[in-house]
């Protein structure tokens, strides 16, 4: 078994600059952004605010300079993610292209693709959406049914992915389909690029949440024909891809502060009302845990910079990370008697109340659910 | 912050040798004073001690690892209490000593006392350790006991409990080596206003809290072997339930954060979280 270990790394010279700089920017930027937005966060969708956050340099911090990036070192850039969460930038629009999809394309695109894909995403213009999950294909992701197959005039798509994120709005998609014939099945998988504003044959679909929003989505491929250089990578490679890319998704600071909006209102709240020892305690052992998963999230940023794949350390943080956040709207309804409520006139507490306990069991599905983490973990133990 | 390979090795290799179940029965009725001696022949005393006044000049990074260690194999006496005193201070036993002032918990009475902040980063690192031994051994346990005709560590519900208990584990790792870490860069904190003081009070306060969900999920998954005095689990489990009330409880602890979080609003606690 392998010994547990969390270095607490220092972080690089200037990033005490940086973290003034991005509390600046954000001290303005936010200044007309409503709670509503601001609790939602990384699950908001704002194009316009994307495109300042590109300008003020903020998006595709780790990317190379020659495509526009900022050329900073991980740990610069966790800097940066977190300060947008604890103030509740809505940066879904950018979100998974800046953390995944510009990666992916960085590692496995060509060259050509990633002149013309890589500097539009850090100037915050592209949204990206992630397509994996199927109708009959959820945890089990391997047994996804969706092919592509290989024509003279490019591939063709049929099938249709599902809980799709942001696919109404996105420029792309990076998706997942089947390419090869028998064999294991998480063999022949392969990813590939779409272009979803351009491509005949796809059909989205949105689906209402249990909120009343539109941010997922039915994505039906009817015969899409995608270009011979739409895929991703190698052939039939796309498992071992997709893995390292969850190993980015799963580690960072948006596994634990997700709620971080609500529960900075909840402290304002009781600083106004008073809170009881008892109070003091419950709210002391929240800001423990954000602590503790803190250090546990940037032990695991420092060792993607150091080129490890962390997979067992990043499935910890979010499993433990999702149970933390979605704790918070419960913690808060037991220490202050005032209900939640949607209306624009309530206080910010109160919107954000409503919000986020609504939108609290997605934390642990998005990403891998519990379940499947805890199998992650228990393999990286030894055990299966 | 690394800590020293040399040191680490050093330590495994006499914790190792040395820390044996004979060892562990033996000093449960002698008190094992005698590790100390052994442990301040090659030094490990004088960790924290600088090289001019004869001793190792680690940093605080280096005495977690000893301290840790001493967790992880259960090492009897009072080592890593005269290591982070003689830190403190200094190899004559002089200086300012800080002292927390805010009286919460007390160590245990066979333990020389140490300042509050000390002695709590100090129990954090211990049972960062214990519980790793736990970890160890319930991972070990259920990959060679069979039943059903099968190893435990088979079935899946035992795979989530291990799972979890890993989890908790990687928490207080992560937490101890954060606060060890902080006070290297900014000074053992003396009370709640310096700038170390809220990773020390995190990583006590989580260590206290798993202390719980760690021993239950690590002799739930021996059952009743892991309960016998033979056996051995107790090394790791009795110190975790005595150690999580010395030096402030979880809640002592978390009622400090949680009240200077409420009195200093969103934007402060975020800064110290931070710094």
């Amino acid at each position: 078994m392998p010994r547990l270990n969390f270095p607490a790394p220092e972080l690089p010279a200037g990033a005490d600059d940086l973290r003034r700089e991005v509390r600046a920017f954000f001290n303005e930027a936010l200044r007309d952004v409503p709670v509503a937005e601001r609790a939602l966060s990384w699950d908001a969708c704002n194009p316009e605010f994307s495109r300042r956050m590109g300008a003020a340099g903020l998006i595709g911090m780790g990317f190379p300079h020659e495509y526009g990036g900022g050329g900073r070192s991980q740990l610069e850039r966790f800097v940066v993610l977190e300060e947008c969460l604890a103030v509740g930038a809505p940066t879904g629009f950018h979100w998974f292209a800046d953390r995944q999809s510009g990666p992916l394309i960085l590692r496995y695109g060509s060259e050509a693709l990633k002149q013309a894909i890589i500097p539009r995403i850090c100037r915050g213009e592209l949204c990206f959406c992630i397509g994996m999950s199927e109708p009959d294909s959820g945890s089990d992701l391997a047994s996804l049914r969706t092919r592509a197959r290989r024509t003279d005039a490019g591939w063709i798509v049929n099938g249709t992915k599902v809980w799709t994120t942001n696919a109404h709005r996105a420029h792309y998609m990076i998706a997942l389909f089947r390419t090869g014939e028998g064999g294991r099945r998480h063999e022949g998988l392969s990813q590939f690029l779409v272009d979803l504003r351009n491509t005949p044959g796809i059909r989205i679909a949105p689906i209402r949440d249990l909120a009343g929003r539109e941010h997922f989505n039915e994505v039906h491929f009817e015969g899409a024909l995608l270009p011979e250089d739409a895929l991703i990578g190698a052939e039939n490679n796309g498992w071992a891809q997709v893995m390292e890319e969850l190993a980015l998704e799963r580690a960072g600071p948006e596994r634990y502060l997700s709620c971080q909006t609500l529960f900075n209102e909840l402290l304002r709240v009781l600083g106004d009302r008073g809170a009881s020892a008892a109070a003091a305690a419950a709210v002391g052992a929240a800001v423990a845990q954000l602590g503790a998963l803190r250090a546990m999230s940037l032990s695991v940023a420092a060792m993607l910079q150091a080129g490890e794949s962390p997979n067992l350390e990043a499935a910890m943080v979010k499993d433990m990370g999702t149970r933390f956040e979605q704790s918070i709207p419960a913690l808060a309804q037991e220490l202050v008697d005032l209900p939640a409520d949607p209306s624009s006139d309530a206080l910010p507490y109160q919107q954000a109340l409503h919000l986020m306990t609504l939108l609290a069991p997605s934390f642990s599905l998005r990403g891998g659910s519990g379940e499947i983490l805890r199998g992650i973990i228990a393999r990286g133990l030894g055990l299966r | 912050m690394n800590a020293d390979l040399l040191l680490l090795d050093t330590v495994e290799r006499l914790f190792s040798e040395q820390l044996t179940p004979e060892y562990l029965a033996e000093a449960e009725r002698s008190g094992g004073a005698d590790f100390l001696s052994l442990a301040q022949e090659i030094g490990l005393d004088a960790v924290l001690v600088a090289q001019e006044e004869g001793g190792y000049g680690g940093s605080w990074s280096d005495a977690f690892v000893v301290a840790e260690a001493c967790g992880r194999y259960a090492a009897p006496g009072s080592l890593p209490e005269v290591m982070v005193s003689r830190g403190i201070l200094g190899s004559r036993g002089t200086g300012d000593v800080p002292v927390g002032h805010v009286p919460v918990g007390h160590s245990s009475a066979e333990q020389p006392s140490l300042p509050l902040p000390a002695g709590a980063l100090l129990r954090s690192a211990q049972m960062a350790g214990a519980a790793q031994a736990l970890l160890e051994r319930s991972v070990q346990y259920c990959g060679e006991r069979e039943q059903f005709g099968r190893p435990l560590g088979r079935f899946q519900a035992v795979q989530q409990q291990l799972a979890e208990l890993a989890g908790y584990v990687a928490c207080m790792q992560a937490a101890s080596q954060r606060a060890f870490a902080e006070v290297q860069r900014r000074g053992m904190p003396a009370g709640e206003e310096d700038p170390a003081w809220l990773a020390v009070a995190i990583a006590k306060c989580r260590c206290s809290e798993l202390a719980h969900p760690v021993t239950l999920i690590a002799h739930g998954m021996h059952g009743a072997i892991g309960f016998t005095e033979e056996f051995g689990l107790q090394h790791f489990s009795r110190p975790l339930w005595r150690w999580r009330a010395d030096y402030g409880r979880c809640s002592d602890w978390a009622q400090a954060i949680g009240r200077h979080a409420i009195a200093r609003g969103p934007e402060a606690t975020w800064d110290a979280l931070t710094r």
